[in-house]
Formats: C-alpha cells, structure tokens, sequence
C-alpha cells in the first residue's frame, strides 16, 4: 500500500477501481482511461482494490493528470499485533453492525464498523480482526445468529474471506479528494462509502455491470457451494443457505455505496431496476452511457478495403461471451456464405481451458479454415476489414465493440442482454427514430445469429441502411465529447458541493 | 466486468485442516515402548543374580548397561522425534516407496553423531579392559538403532509383533549374558547380552527391509523437519533428560559408588525406581490398547466432520465426546493404576522381602511408585496434546518436567536418606497437574484450535 504523504494537496477527483484499471485491460479499463485523458485540467487519484499481494504488470499508460496512483489489498490484511487494548470493546461494537451487514446491512453499519476500527487504524492486522479469540466468537455468533444449518467449514471461509476484505478496506489510507469517484460497488463501493462519511466529501458511483448481479451469476453457477445443508440440523433455526451469506453481504455494501453516493450513474436504463432492487433511492439515479471518439472512428470507415465476407467477435475468449454459440452460427454460416471468414479479436489467457475448449470446438466443426483466433490486436487495423459486428454474450453492459464498430458503420448482431436493444434498434425515446442498425437475437441461438449475419452479409440494400443507423445513432447519442462534457460538468457540481460529513440523510435524495 | 471475482473454490477444498494428526496413530506405542523396554531391561538386571560371576564384575556390567541406556536414550530424543514426525508424514502422503530413504539416513546421523560421544567417553574416561571398552561401545549404538528401528516398525505396522520381537529378545539377552558371564565376567555379560540385542535389532530391520521396497530416495530430506519442528526435536531431547535427570542427580548422595572404572552409580536408588516403574505397565497396556484407539476414534470423527461439511451442530457433539472419551480414559486408568499403584506402596515390604532387596530402599520405592502413576498420567497427557499439535505447550511441559525433577531432586538430597525419590515424585504430581489443566483448558477450545491456530492453511 503507498502511504499518502504528511499531507498532500487533494486531488479534484479520487477514483476507486476494483480489480480493473491500468492493470486488466477491457471495457471499465478503457472507460476510465479515457474519461481521465479527456478531462485533462482535472486531477486525479487512482485507488486500485486488487486481489492477492503483488501488484500487476500495467496495460495502460497513466495521463499526465493522474496525481497518484495506490492499492489496496483486499485479500491480505497486514498480520498486526496479536493482543491490542480494548478488545472486548472493539469487538462488541462491530458484533451488531457485522451481524446486519451478513444480512440485509447498510451506510449505518458501515459506518459503525469504521468508527469501532477507528482508534485501532494503522496498527490492526489479521491477527486480532480474523485469528484472534474475540474474533472466532464474532464468526459463532454471526453463524448461528442466520447461517447455522450450513457447513461450519465452508461458513469459516467464507466468513474469512468476506471480512478479510470488509477490514482490509475500512483500515486502508484514504487519499485526500474533493469528490470520490467508485467505479462499483462491492468492495471499491465500500471504500467510497466510507470516504462520504469520513471526509464528508460528495461520493458519486458509475456502474457498468450491477455488481450484485454479477455476483449472483457467479455464485450460481459455483458448484462448490454446498446448497444442501447435512442431515442431523435442527430445523427450527432460522437459517439462510452460504449462497444468501455471499449475496446478502454484497447486497449490503452496494446499498451502504448507494445510501453514501449521489448521483448513481449507470450506463442505461435497464440497469436502475437492479440498482433499486438493492435499495438505491429513486431520485438519485442517472443515465450516463459510454462514449466513443466518433470522428475517429468515422475516418477508419472511409478507409476500408476489399476482402472476403467478414464477420468479428471482440471480447475475450470467456464463457460469460458464450464463445461456443457464436461457434456453431458460424458453422451455419459458412454454408449459405462461401469464402466466410470469422475473427475472434479478445485476449485468451482469462480462462485458458475455456479458450482450449473453443479451440477444439472449431477442430471438431471443421472451421479451421473460418474461424481465426488474433488475441488481443488493435482494433484500427482490423475494422476496416470487418464486415458484420457480431456478440453473443450472456451478460453485457453497453459493450463499447458495439460503438466502436457502430461509429465505423459497421451493422450489428447481438444478443438481448444490457443495453445492446437500445444500441441497435434505438431507445423508445429516440426522436427522430433512426431505425434498426442490425439485429438483436435470443441468448444461446445460433441459427438467429447467423441468419442476422447472413442478411447483412447478401442484402447489400439492408446492410447499408443498417451501417448508415448505427453510425448515425452513436453520433448522436454516444459521442465520447458530449459524455466527458456531462461528466465534467457533474465533477464541477459536486466539487462545489459544501463538505459533510457523517452518514447522509436517506430522504435528501433530490 | 469490474470485481475482483472469487477464487473460493480453492479456499474451501483445503485438506490440511488437521491433516498431521492422521499420520499419528500409535503415538503411545511409540514414545511408551523404548521406555517400557529399559524399564523391564534395567529392572531385570537389577533382579540378577549371578553365582558364577563376582558381584563387583556383575556391577560394573550393570552399570555400564545402564549409563548407555540413559545416554542413549537422551542424545537419541531429537532424531528420533524428527525421524517419527517424517515418517508419519510420509504414511499420511502415502510416500512409503522414501521410507528406506528415511531410515538409512536417521540411522547414519544418529550412529554417526553418537560415536562422537561414546567412544571418547569409553576409551578416554572409563578404565576398562579393551575388551569390554569395545562391547560398551556396541552395546550403545546397538540400543540407539534399536530405538529408531522400533519407530519404523511401530509407524508402519500397526501390530504387537513388536512386543513379541522384544521380550524374546530381552530373553535371549539375559541368558546369554549369564551364560558367557561365567567365562570372561564382564566381558562375557556384555557380549552376550550384546548378542541379544543385535538379535532384537535383526529382527526389526528384517522385517521392515522385507516390507518396504530398497530404494535409497530421500535420504536427507527428514534434515529439513529440524528447523521446521524444531520444538519436537527439543522435545525429545528434554523430555528424556527429564526422565533421567534424578537418576543422574542422584550420583552426587553420599550412598553413591564410584567404582574403580570411574563410573558412579547410587544403586540402591536406581533399583528401586525400576522396580517402581514396573508398576505401570497395566496402565501403558491400558492406554496403548484401549484408551488411545477411543480417543483416535472420535478425534477422526472430529476432523472428518469438518471436512465433509458438518454444520456446527455435528462439530460440537464430536468436541463434546472428545472430551467424553478422555475423561472415561482417565477414570479407567485411575481406577485400575490406582489399584496396582496403592497395593504396591502397602505390600511394598513384603514385595521387596521376597526379592531380596535391601530395606534401605522401601521408601525410594513407594516414592517412585507413587511418582510413576502420575509420570505415567502426565505421558498420556503430553501424547493426547501431541495429537492436536499443541507443539508449544508440550515443549512448556517437559521443560517444566524437567526443571522441576532436577530442583526438587537435588532438594530431596539435602533432607536424607528418607526423601529420596521425593523430589520425582513431586515433580511427577506438578507437571501432571499443570499437564492437566492444560488439558482441560483446551477441550473446549478444540474447535478453535483446529479451524484458527493449527490450521496449516493460515499460516502465511
């Protein structure tokens, strides 16, 4: 962890990070290294939350205006003292907030687990907070106060790993901000939530994917999570499954960062169901998408050249796209299509076995003369050649591939998921309406995504109106100027903002 | 997708939640069987009585088996704690194929290091014949590779023939000492109780050889467990100067002999405090037999519990009758030890008529007896601890042990003849005591103890 100096100057703007940027490359990264060049007079700070204990090799670049750049290791608490004063009392004060949070918490929780952790800053470790005795009495007492019918081994690592991180962001260094700025919630949402009560200075949340959301699909589809509590458990305790202890939890910290943060941002509207769900008020919730560099984009469209039909998957090589359908549509594909070529542009060492699978798929389907894996490339110098933009992810957000190719006028096929409606068939509100710029198909259909592709691929009439749609409604609506403009405009609000701190007011919501 | 994501399966499929403690069965076996055997031995040479050879002769054999199963015993603690605490490992990770691997090297190290002690001791300070300076020699080294030996066996096979191999060799032992005794006196006991020996050793390495496959891999990897357990290895070596420290302590009381080899003994005291250990051998049968096997039953149970994700409920029934097995252990071995122990301290003058022993040593003796029931106690203590790797604590305890033997020992020497053997047995009924509120302070810690400070897992 750097240490923030004696004191230093505060930045206009500190941005916390969970496990994205400059370090894994992808939509959240490029996001934020974007808005951070684009706002060149403004000053930042970068709060990385990252896993494990070793800091990354970079995949960006830092802009000029980024003042500072720190981490925080959620998974590796210092180990501290073995015995401090006023255990007893430390650990009676967390033991109330700790039990709500493990099951539907809040700011206020939060905040009472950072005052009780207060005097002991800096000096605290592991082995008072997760090894000590109190501590062991603090997890018995959780367990059997909601999760007593589960597996005592599991609840124990789980329990661990959960306030492992809980700790590790409540005794972090806050570097001094006008405005704290969290890119999720979870744990980076944490650490914004406490700088709100802390300094009393305005946090704001950007959300691209809904972190509970993505938490909850994880955890589904973890099949080491014992569901089925043993025989021999009394069936009269009241009793979640560990399931409901991961979910709950993060349930908690996303309502602690929506309580501490106003405006709550997230890329479009379908996701402010979810935020509300998880108890975001109403009135603070906006609408801010992603935006890409149009003109620049608009040049490489004028410079494309002749090839043979072309489809392209960007994005990673990782079960979430659902690489093995855009596969099989592929192999449909190539018989009405002759001389298809189908590019797969995304970095494969995410999930190895998984990009190995799809590499034995295309084996196995015979593609080998089709389907081309080019790893992580520059998109400039392939999207001069692409033809059809195709996706078929389980869950996105507002996958920025879209824009980039829409702003080239390349057409779309995609699945239902996020935004990606809107993207192509233009939102309800849209006025003029622009017409569809592509097709949007059912998660998992191969036969939809390649006839989507095959129109666009041999009706000339189609595709141009489709490629002249697309790139006319990223224009307008996702034009990377017009969005940093918005969110310059908000960091100004909220740096003008008077300081407050403590825990916010639920009802203030404007 | 921001989010740090979860690498939990990893977390939650570790085995070496206790995972030591596997490899541990016949703990008793073995730290009980290399005592019970010095305890028969030295206390069926006391008993000897040899027409043919001259009482002075018959002395100094006696005395010079006796020193080197003292010192052989004490150097030979930390190799063998070290050599014990591998092979488990080794039988845990199903790595047997490195026993042989294991017991060459324990057995090159240990000989080696203890040469460098014995035979400056033989032929440097005791004036003995060469002869009987060669045979004293062999006599140690043979005692100390019976110890390592007797680990592999016990570790690896889990039954009794061990038991078998010693009493018949002890019985060959005797009587080949007496036989060659009446030709070349010491000389002749030395070789012929050496021939015995040699023959117990045959047998143990004859039948690991034959069961293990002879390959020569990893001979020296055990070297690493030194620093890593260190405290076992302190342990061996405290623990039994802890046994012996009175016995030594007591060469300095005015009724001590040196004989005109420069060896000391105060016979009286160490004949009696053999006969007296001999009075707890119901209770190491007992334990090794019955006790240890229950107490390893639910200690499994325990673990595997935890491991096939047991809520707290199950863990806590299985803490409780941890407990519940020792305690019935405890009685039954109270009850039956008590017996022998209070029918040996009221029948002691009786007992010793009968075996024609001085009555100078009835009082020594009904202390040692009383001091070998709680010594005994204290061993289950320190093997139970063992168990669930309280590594410290037990290291806390022999220490106190010894400590303790050899301040109140030398205490019980300025009050006379009297007091001697009060000093042992003081110190036996202290560290039983402060064995046993260690003990029961843990039991209901168990679970803790487990999950948090043993939990290999945890440790970064």
């Amino acid at each position: 962890m750097t240490a923030p100096g004696p004191s230093p100057a505060p930045v206009d703007v500190c941005l916390l990070l969970e496990g994205t940027y400059p370090y894994t490359p992808g939509g959240v990264s490029s996001w934020v290294h974007d808005l951070v060049g684009g706002l060149a007079p403004l000053t930042f700070h970068v709060v990385s939350l990252l896993p494990g204990t070793t800091v990354p090799a970079r995949n960006y670049t830092l802009p000029a205006n980024i003042a500072g750049l720190s981490h925080v290791f959620v998974r590796s608490l210092p180990e501290g003292p073995r015995r401090i004063r006023h255990a007893d009392r430390l650990f009676a004060a967390l033991a109330e907030p700790m039990a709500r949070i493990q099951e539907d918490g809040g700011l206020r929780d939060i905040a009472a687990v950072s005052l009780a952790l207060e005097p002991h800053r800096r000096r605290i470790g592991s082995r008072m907070l997760l090894n000590s005795r109190p501590a062991w009495d603090l997890l018995h007492s959780m367990y059997h106060a909601a999760y007593a019918s589960n597996s005592f081994l599991d609840y124990f690592w789980a329990w661990r790993c959960l306030q492992e991180g809980l700790f590790s962001v409540m005794l972090a260094p806050l570097p001094p901000a006008r405005v704290y700025h969290t890119v999720s919630t979870g744990f980076a949402g944490l650490l914004a939530a406490r700088a709100r009560i802390e300094t009393g200075r305005p946090a704001l949340v950007t959300e691209h994917g809904i972190y509970t959301n993505e938490r909850r699909v994880e955890i589904a589809m973890a099949n080491w999570l014992h569901e089925a509590p043993p025989d021999g458990t009394d069936p009269g305790t009241r009793s979640g499954s560990l399931a409901d202890f991961w979910i709950r939890t993060f349930v908690s910290y996303s309502r602690a960062c929506y309580e501490a943060c106003d405006p709550i941002v997230t890329l479009f509207e379908g996701n402010q169901r979810l935020q509300a769900e998880d108890g975001a008020p109403p009135g603070r919730l906006r609408v801010i998408p992603n935006g890409v560099d149009v003109s620049r984009y608009a040049d490489l469209a004028a410079a494309r050249r002749p090839h043979p039909p072309t489809i392209a998957l960007i994005g990673r090589i990782v079960p979430i796209k659902d690489i093995k359908t855009f596969l099989h549509a592929c192999a449909r594909l190539r018989k009405s299509v002759p001389g298809l070529r189908a590019w797969l542009l995304g970095s494969e060492s995410e999930d190895p076995d998984y990009a190995a699978e799809c590499r034995d798929m295309v084996r196995h389907l015979g593609l080998e003369d089709t389907v081309t894996f080019h790893g992580q490339v520059r998109l400039d110098d392939h999207l001069a050649e692409i033809d059809v933009l195709v996706l078929t992810s389980i869950s996105e957000a507002q996958p920025l591939a879209i824009l980039e190719a829409g702003a080239a006028g390349i057409p779309i096929v995609a699945t239902d998921v996020g935004s990606c409606r809107d993207l192509i068939l233009g939102h309800r509100s849209e006025s003029p309406a622009l017409g569809p710029g592509g097709t949007v198909t059912r998660l998992a259909d191969p036969a939809a995504t390649a006839r989507g592709a095959e129109r666009l691929l041999t009706d000339p009439a189609w595709r141009d109106a489709c490629s002249l749609a697309i790139r006319r409604r990223v224009g307008l609506h996702y034009d990377q100027r017009a969005i940093e403009r918005r969110y310059r405009d908000l960091y100004a609000e909220l740096i003008a903002r008077p300081s407050q701190p403590g825990v916010p007011d639920p009802e203030e919501a404007r | 997708m921001a989010g740090l994501g979860f690498a939990l399966r990893k977390l939650l499929h570790r085995d070496d939640l206790g995972g030591a403690a596997a490899g541990c069965l016949r703990c008793a076996m073995v730290s009980s069987g290399p005592w019970l055997l010095t305890v028969l031995c030295l206390a069926g040479l006391g008993a000897l009585r040899a027409h043919s050879v001259s009482r002075d002769e018959l002395t100094v054999f006696q005395i010079i088996v006796y020193y080197n199963f003292s010192f052989s015993l004490v150097v030979s603690g930390p190799v063998l704690a070290i050599a014990t605490r591998h092979l488990s490992d080794l039988v845990f990770t199903r790595r047997t194929d490195e026993a042989m691997g294991l017991l060459l090297g324990s057995l090159l190290l240990l000989l080696g290091s203890q040469v460098l002690i014995v035979v400056p001791f033989y032929f440097g300070f005791a004036e003995l014949a060469t002869p009987i300076r060669v045979l004293a020699c062999v006599n140690f080294l043979l005692v100390s590779a019976i110890w390592l030996a007797h680990v592999f066996l016990v570790t690896l096979h889990n039954d009794r023939s061990v038991t078998a191999t010693f009493a018949a060799g002890l019985g060959v032992a005797l009587a080949a000492a007496l036989a060659l005794g009446r030709f070349h006196a010491t000389a002749g006991l030395l070789a012929g109780f050496d021939l015995g020996l040699a023959l117990i050793l045959y047998a143990l390495l004859a039948r690991i050889v034959a069961d293990y496959p002879r390959r020569d891999t990893g001979r020296w990897a055990f070297l690493a467990c030194f620093r890593r357990h260190w405290r076992l290895a302190a342990g061996g070596l405290v623990y039994n100067a802890a046994i012996w420290v009175d016995k030594w302590l007591m060469w300095t009381a005015p009724e001590a002999v040196q004989q005109p080899c420069r060896l000391v003994s105060c016979l009286h005291y160490d004949s009696a405090m053999f006969l007296a250990y001999l009075t707890i051998v119901p209770s190491i049968a007992l334990f090794v037999l019955s006790v240890e096997t229950d107490f390893y039953e639910v200690y499994l149970r325990y673990l595997r519990d935890i491991r096939e994700h047991a809520p707290w409920s199950a863990i806590a029934v299985n803490t409780r009758r941890i407990g519940e097995v020792l305690l019935a252990g405890a009685g039954r071995i109270l009850l039956w030890q008590g017996l022998v122990s209070s029918l040996a301290i009221l029948l002691a003058p009786r007992l010793l008529d009968l075996l024609g022993i001085a009555f100078v040593e009835l009082g020594i003796f009904r202390l040692g007896v009383l001091g070998a029931f709680f010594h005994a106690l204290f061993m289950f203590l320190l093997i139970v601890l063992s168990y669930f790797e309280l590594h410290r604590e037990t290291l806390a305890l022999q220490l106190l042990f010894l400590a303790s033997n050899a301040a109140l020992t030398l205490w019980s020497l300025g009050q006379g003849v009297a007091w001697y053997g009060a000093g042992y047995a003081l110190a036996s009924v202290l560290s039983f005591a402060a064995a046993g509120l260690v003990t029961f302070r843990l039991l209901p810690n168990v679970p803790y103890e487990t999950f948090v400070r043993r939990n290999a897992a945890l440790q970064r």
